[in-house]
Formats: structure tokens, sequence, C-alpha cells
């Protein structure tokens, strides 16, 4: 189908390698509809690097990212575009435009569907209010809809982004450390919000953390990253404490 | 080693035989260059020189104030008032739509595929061409493009508007697009990421993101172009100038006297107004000039149809033979041009340098010392008019166009460099002046309070204490100049005032295209050279000064407001939208209050951060406070009581140390012009 809608993301083989430094080899995973995968593992293991070549965003130096079968440096350029607007990345710092107020930073998620006419239109007069409204109230942040982005605390910034995420209804919502920098009650809700926005809309997510015991419930699979490699693909209810200090051993850093 | 330090080390005095050998390198070129464009000073007092002054001077004593004329003159102001803010709008637009396609959005870097060649090519063409427009626009001065629209449009104000538009355009462009491509790249990256178009994310990442900043020049800018609005007339396009141009060539001197007290009373009170604008919150400068800009479509009379069918257009189409004599003539123009720019900025920073320590209060009647024992005498009363003589004098000077000076002079020298020469040297003795005594007052007052305290005198303090802190900014502000005023030369030429600008009229006036076009290629690339090198040696001569760890302090409002562009390193104040505040000393500092004086207001009941001096660091920020006003001493210097505004902070110790090398920022942005 035109840019993967609707078809598995497959990585076969896939490695990346900056200069000398090798920073993933050997990578197979497939993410089907519906799944939710928690990918864990220490600091500098690979995670970001990953999530930035199933987004489309990244050149993997060997092997290949696949799309109903194609790999996407053979896909044409405009395939190519809108397979990265259906995967959406919310990332570790929200990168929201804190000039503008929330409204105009979650429209800016459909920007890839518009003609620029579109866009010059939305840019000038506030388009699309409701259905900004109705999702920053799903997310419980419908009062803000007018307020300046920067004016927000981080864990409200955060939940824009991941508005910004949603509204364009992707396919695959990859989810890059999103609560790292927020204290652990927001990123707790922050957390559960991006999951159940997930399992409602039924979107393929990949939720990237240090904080394993908060997605454990809801992920279908947990995908440890070790020094750039797999180390394991299995469902939460087999990862174990042993297995978890193992993955993290010589990093002194929680799961 | 190597040789050059190896050579340094050799000759006696080391650094200071250096420092000999570039002042004889200035005053040898200086002296070649005088020679050079054969402008002799002696005309300046021989006898017809003499006899022209008198008859100058004889229509200052007569000034023509016959209520016709009254009437006529005021017209005149408004015209060039009005086209001073179309103008404005004009070059916005040019500035505004030449940056969004020249602005460079970042890719994302090593991407699975990049976009086809040619989609990458085509954009890049179409981006270099933008760039090249911008450059051309902004590199021939408003007077060559007024006259240049004056034989295609004939004569009125719709010259006068498409040349502020073109010149202002080229330099607002380039300044847009260099904001834009400063914004946080992670923000626009984000977007690429998802698939979003360039057009799409300049709307919705970038330009939201440097809106305020684009405003706030453009409003700055409108100042600097309702004083181009006062002299453009005198090559027929409108205005104040118009009537300047007719006064000198049918010798009423009676006229011309009236004209000319009419520009300096409204290029002051427009100072006085903008200065007035600049305290009030910014909203009063936005509705002010969009009032205008309304205004001045209803009531200035411009015949639109004339701009569809330019008259001058049937003209263009006459084929002169091409004479490759003229490319050495073109030549000869440039060193003349270089030459006279030269001569002139040296020539006024003589005098600037003498100025500005007498302008500076800091100098004269301030001191270095905290609370120090006031003498007051007739050396006191002495100080004041010393001091207010020279700021008045500099005052007066900057605030007298070049080109304004230019006919005068022509007048008074006769036609040739040397007229063009002292025009540019006068009014640029008014800017180097100011910026110097900006300079001066800057520096860090630790080393001068030193030797006041050991009871150095006023001449001794700027000599050993202040100067070694400011010589290298004042070199580099020079050498700024030097590259404005090259562009100046051009300008006073088409008066009769010698260097390019002559044979530029002249091709004008005769429609001879080729000649036209390689003068106007040689201009553009001289200009572009002159601004190259200057950058380079500019940046080489603050570089070098690293002796001094003066960090250049953020040009507030008030100090950007001066002429154009200021800055020696940067060409515009990119803070111009924050408020910033530098404190000279910290007076007393517990963990509940700090008491600070400061050069500037506070404005009162805001919270202000605390930042470091330097830009770099500025992120770091400190701790908030709301300042109250405890008492003001002597003109400029202000002592605030500052509290802190959030419970988090306990440093005020942690301020006491680093006192002077921080500054007051508005902690929340300043409630500037916001776009909805």
């Amino acid at each position: 189908m035109e840019g993967g809608a609707g078809c598995a993301v497959l990585l076969r083989g896939v490695g990346k390698s900056w200069g000398q430094k090798q920073t993933l080899r050997d990578i197979n995973l497939s993410l089907e509809p519906g799944d939710r995968v928690a990918l864990i593992g220490p600091s500098g293991s690979g995670k970001s690097t990953l999530i930035r070549i199933i987004a489309g965003a990244l050149r993997a130096t060997e092997g290949a990212v696949e799309v109903c079968g194609r790999p996407l440096s053979e896909l044409a350029w405009g395939s190519l575009q809108r397979y990265r607007a259906r995967c959406r990345i919310v990332e570790q710092h929200s990168l929201l435009v804190h000039q503008s107020t929330v409204h105009f930073n979650v429209l800016a998620g459909l920007l890839p569907q518009w003609s620029w006419y579109q866009a010059l239109r939305a840019s000038l007069v506030p388009v699309e209010k409701e259905r900004v409204k109705s999702l920053l109230d799903q997310l419980g942040i419908g009062e803000y809809q007018w307020t300046r982005a920067g004016n927000l605390s981080g864990g409200q910034m955060q939940r824009v982004a991941v508005a910004r995420a949603l509204i364009a209804n992707p396919q695959i919502l990859l989810a890059d450390e999103p609560t790292a920098s927020l204290d652990p009650n927001t990123a707790r809700a922050v957390t559960q919000q991006i999951v159940e926005s997930a399992k409602q809309r039924k979107v393929a997510l990949v939720f990237c953390t240090h904080w394993f015991d908060i997605v454990r419930k809801d992920c279908t699979r947990v995908i440890g990253l070790r020094a750039g490699q797999i180390m394991f693909d299995r469902p939460p209810i087999a990862v174990s404490s042993p297995i978890l200090q193992q993955l993290y051993e010589g990093s002194d850093e929680r799961y | 080693m190597n040789a050059i330090d190896r050579w340094s080390e050799r000759r006696p005095g080391g650094p200071m035989g250096q420092r000999f050998l570039v002042w004889a390198a200035i005053a040898v070129s200086a002296a070649i260059a005088i020679r050079f464009t054969g402008a002799d000073f002696r005309r300046l007092a021989d006898k017809d020189g003499i006899a022209n002054a008198m008859n100058i001077l004889s229509g200052f004593a007569h000034p023509d104030l016959s209520p016709d004329f009254l009437q006529r003159i005021f017209k005149l102001s408004v015209e060039s008032l009005f086209i001073g803010i179309l103008g404005s709008v004009v070059a916005v637009v040019i500035g505004a739509v030449l940056a969004v396609i020249t602005i460079r959005v970042p890719d994302l870097p090593q991407p699975p595929k990049t976009p086809p060649a040619p989609i990458r090519y085509g954009f890049e063409a179409v981006r270099t061409a933008g760039r090249w427009l911008l450059a051309l626009f902004r590199s021939i001065p408003e007077i060559v493009w007024a006259y240049i629209f004056v034989r295609l449009f004939g004569l009125g104000v719709i010259p006068a508007i498409l040349a502020i538009g073109l010149t202002v355009g080229g330099s607002i462009g380039k300044l847009y697009s260099e904001l834009a491509e400063s914004v946080d790249p992670r923000a626009v990256l984000a977007l690429r990421a998802m698939g979003t178009h360039r057009f799409h994310i300049l709307l919705f990442s970038v330009i939201p993101q440097v809106g305020r900043q684009w405003i706030a020049y453009a409003l700055f800018r409108l100042e600097c172009n309702i004083r181009s609005g006062t002299i453009l007339g005198v090559v027929g396009a409108g205005g104040l100038g118009s009537e300047i141009g007719l006064a000198v060539r049918y010798f009423q001197y009676d006229k011309l006297a009236t004209a000319l007290i009419a520009v300096l009373a409204f290029v002051i009170a427009l100072e006085l107004m903008s200065a007035w604008l600049r305290r009030s919150p910014s909203w009063y400068t936005f509705v002010a000039a969009a009032l205008g800009t309304v205004t001045s479509i209803a009531f200035l009379d411009i015949p639109w149809s004339d701009l569809l069918n330019p008259a001058g257009l049937s003209l263009l189409a006459g084929h002169v033979p091409f004479d490759w004599s003229f490319i050495r003539a073109a030549g000869g123009q440039v060193l003349d041009t270089l030459a006279m720019a030269w001569v002139a900025t040296i020539l006024s920073a003589l005098v600037a340098f003498v100025m500005a320590p007498l302008a500076a209060t800091s100098l004269t009647t301030g001191s270095y010392l905290p609370d120090p024992v006031k003498a007051v005498g007739p050396g006191t009363v002495l100080l004041y008019a010393v001091r207010w003589i020279s700021r008045a004098f500099l005052q007066a000077t900057r605030a007298m166009p070049e080109l304004t000076l230019a006919l005068v002079f022509v007048v008074w020298v006769g036609a040739g460099s040397l007229a063009g020469i002292l025009a540019i040297a006068i009014h640029n003795a008014g800017v180097l002046g100011r910026l110097y005594s900006d300079v001066l007052e800057e520096v860090e007052p630790g080393m001068p309070a030193a030797m006041q305290a050991m009871g150095a005198g006023r001449l001794g303090t700027f000599l050993f204490g202040v100067l070694p802190q400011v010589r290298a900014r004042l070199a580099a502000f020079t050498l700024y100049r030097f590259e404005v005023n090259v562009r100046a030369t051009a300008m006073v030429g088409f008066v009769g005032a010698g260097g390019i600008g002559d044979a530029l009229n002249t091709a004008i006036s005769l429609f001879h295209m080729q000649d036209l076009t390689l003068l106007l290629a040689t201009m553009v690339a001289l200009v572009t050279v002159v601004d190259t090198v200057g950058d380079r040696i500019r940046g080489a001569i603050l570089r070098s000064d690293h002796g001094n760890k003066v960090v250049r302090r953020h040009k507030t409002p008030s100090e950007a407001s001066i002429e154009d562009e200021v800055a020696p390193t940067a060409p515009l104040p990119v803070e111009y939208g924050d408020l910033v505040v530098g404190i000279e000393r910290v007076i007393e500092a517990t963990p509940q209050r700090l008491v600070v004086q400061t050069a500037e207001e506070v404005p009162e009941g805001q919270c202000f951060r605390l930042a470091p001096r330097s830009r770099a660091s500025r992120a770091g920020s400190g701790p908030s406070f709301i300042a109250r006003r405890v008492a003001d001493i002597g003109t400029h210097h202000y002592v605030y009581e500052l509290t802190p505004c959030s419970l988090e902070n306990n440093s005020s110790a942690w301020v006491a140390e680093n006192a002077g090398g921080w500054q007051l920022l508005r902690a929340h942005e300043a409630p500037q012009v916001v776009l909805h």
C-alpha cells in the first residue's frame, strides 16, 4: 500500500555506524499494527538511533527497513514522506514552538497532509478548533488550547507533543523517553496517557524508557537492547528481575 | 616560535614599535589618499570659498519665512514622513518575501533518501538567486535607485518609496533570513522527521519563533527610512529634499537656509519621538506605524497609474555602442571612492576621538568611585559645559544627512571630491563620536575606579584605565563606519561631490544602459568586497583583544537607535526585543535584598532575572528579582533595591561575587508586539 499504510514494518539485519563507532548491529524485528513494544536498555544502547531508523528519519548503514516488503531507501521520495507522516516521534524534549499557542503547535501535526494553501490559511486563521479541542480534552489539557506553549509546565508541554503526534492518526507512535525530564508522578500520568491512546487507536507503539515498571502491564512485547544488539524480545510476563539485572549490568541506572 | 614573534621581539620596543608601525601606516595611507583624490583643503578658506560661505551664511541670517514658503516646507515635511513610512512597508514586503525564499531550513542528518536531484538543485538555484537579488538591492544606495526610478516614472513620490523599498528591503531580507537561520534546529528537525515540507515548516515553526524579532527590526528601520525620506528629493523624488535641490540649483540661499533648518528640526523631532516610543510599551510603536501607513496611503497623492506604464521605458530601448575605455574609467572611480571614504573616515575618527570622552558622563562629570566626595566649584561648571557642548556638537552633526551636507559643500568649495569628503567626515564624526562614547561608558569600572581611588586625574584615568580596555572596539567601529562610508561616497557623488556617484548620475541622466549596468555591477562588487574584507578584519581585531575580558553588552534599544546598524561584529541589534540592563555595581548584598546601581531605568514591579553578560551563557539563568527604585544619583545613574520575586532564590551572595559581570533581563518575555 502507498507509503506503508496498514503494513507491518520489518527490520532486516539493520546496523548503524557513525564513522568508526557502531551503535546498532544486526537488528531483526517486525512491528505489527496493534503491537505495544517497550524498548528498554541502558543509556547509549542505541534506543534513540533505532527509533529514528524506524521512523525513516535516519539512514541504516547495514540491512534495510522494509514496509510492505519494500525497503525505505527504494521508495519514491513522496512515498517516503508519506511513510514518515504515518510514524510520529514524541521526543524527550517536547520541541514545541514556544512562541505559538498550544492549538497552533498541535496543528503542526497535520502539516504533512496539507497543501501550501491550507498551511497558509491555517497559519492566519484558527482552523480545526473542535478536533484539536477534543483531542486536548482527552489528554486533560483542553483548557490550555489558546495558551502560549512556552508558558506551560514540562508535563503539559509533553502532552501537547503527544497531541501533535496523535492528531494525524498515525500508524506508528514512537516515544523516545518522553518522560525523562518529568517528575515521577507526572511521568507516570503522561506514560499512561500515551499507552492508553495507543491502545484505543490501535496504533503500533514503541515506547523507549528506563522505567519499565510503568509500562510493564500495558505492553505486548519487551525488547531489551544492550550495546546496539537485541538481547531479548519477549512478552512482559517472561521478563524477570535477573534478566533486567543482566541487561543493566555495569550501569547504575534504575529500571 | 614563529617568524612574526621573532621579528617583533628583535625590534626595540616590541609591541610598542608594532603599534607605531600601524599608526604610521594609517597616516601614510591617509596622506596618499588625499593626494589621490586631489582634495585641496585650502579651498575651504580661499577667496572664492570665503565668498561662498558668506553667501550661505547670509541665507541663514535672512531665512525665507514667508507664510507661503513655510506652508510649502510643512507640506513637504509631511510628504517626507509619508515617503519614509510607505517605503518601510514596501521594504518589509520585499524583504520578507525574499527572506522566505532564501532561508535555509536544516535537513535531517543522514536521511535514508534525499529529495530527487531536480528538486534539490531547483531550490538551491532559487535560493541563490534570492540571495543575489538581496545583495544587489542593498548594495546600491537609495539615491541611485531613486534617480533611476525618477527617470522611469517621472518626478514624484513613487521613486522615493520604491528606492527605500529596494535598498532597505535588501538589508531587511538579509537580516530576516539570518535571524530565521539561527533558530533552534531541533524544533525544525522534529517537523522534518514527520515528512513536512519546507514552506510549511517556515510557516509553523521558523516564522513564529522569529516573528517578534522581525517586527522589532522593521520598526527600528522605520526611523532611518523616514530620515532618508527627507533627502531623496534632491534627485526629484519628492519630500523636503526637492526644495533643497531647487534652492541650490537657483542659488536661493534664503530658501536653502529655511529648508536646512526644517530638515534639522524634522530629524531631531523624529529622534525625540522615537526615543519616547522606545520607552513606552512597544505596541505604541506598532500602532503608530500602522496608523502612519493608513494615513500615508489615504493622504499621499500617489499616481498609481504611472507605476503600470513607466514613461521612461521607451528610452531604455535605445542602443548605445559599448566603449571599452569605460572599464578603465570605472576602475579609477573605484579607487577614487575608496580614497575618499578613507580620508573622510580618518578625519572624522580624529574629531570623534577628541569629542567622545568629553561627551561621556563617566569621564567628565561622573566618577568611577561608588560615592565620591563631590567638590562643587568653577571646575564642575566647566565640566558640565564641556560635556553639553560636546554632546550638542555630536548630536547636530549626526542629524545632518551626508547628502544635505554635500549640497552645502558643493556650493562652498565647488564640485569635486573635497565637498564629498567634508560632507561625509562631518556626518560621520557625529555618528562615530556617539558610538565611541557609548563604548567608553561601557567599560568594566574596576580598573578606572582603582586609579581614581589612588588620586588619578580624569585624563590619566581615560588614557590608562579606560582606553586600553576599549582600543580594539574603537578600531572595529571605525572600520565598520569606513564600510558604511564607501556606500555614502557613492551617494554624495550624486550631487556633484566626486567618486563613482558622479559617473552613475551621468549614466542615468543619459540613459547609457551599458555604462549604467557596468557601474552598478562595479558598485555591487565594491560594496560586497569591502563588506566581506571588513567583516574579516573586524573579527580579527576583536579576537586579538583577548587581554581584555570586555564582553560586548547587548545593545539596548536606545543605543541601537543611532544610525542604521551600529554593531561592529554583527550588523544588527538582535536582542532588540528584550530589555537588558547592565548592573554597574552592587552596593549592598544580603540574602534578603540586593541594592544595585544601573545606568538605565528599570521598570518597577516586574520580574527580572539575572543573566551573565556573555551571550553564550545567557541560557543559564540566575535568580529573579523585582526592582524598586531607591534613588537617582545624577543622570544615568539609578539605584534599585532588588527583592526576590520567587521563593526559590537565596543566592544574593552569589550575585555579589559576580558583580559587574551580570545584567538584569526581563524574566518573562517583554510584552512586545504579539501576533495573533
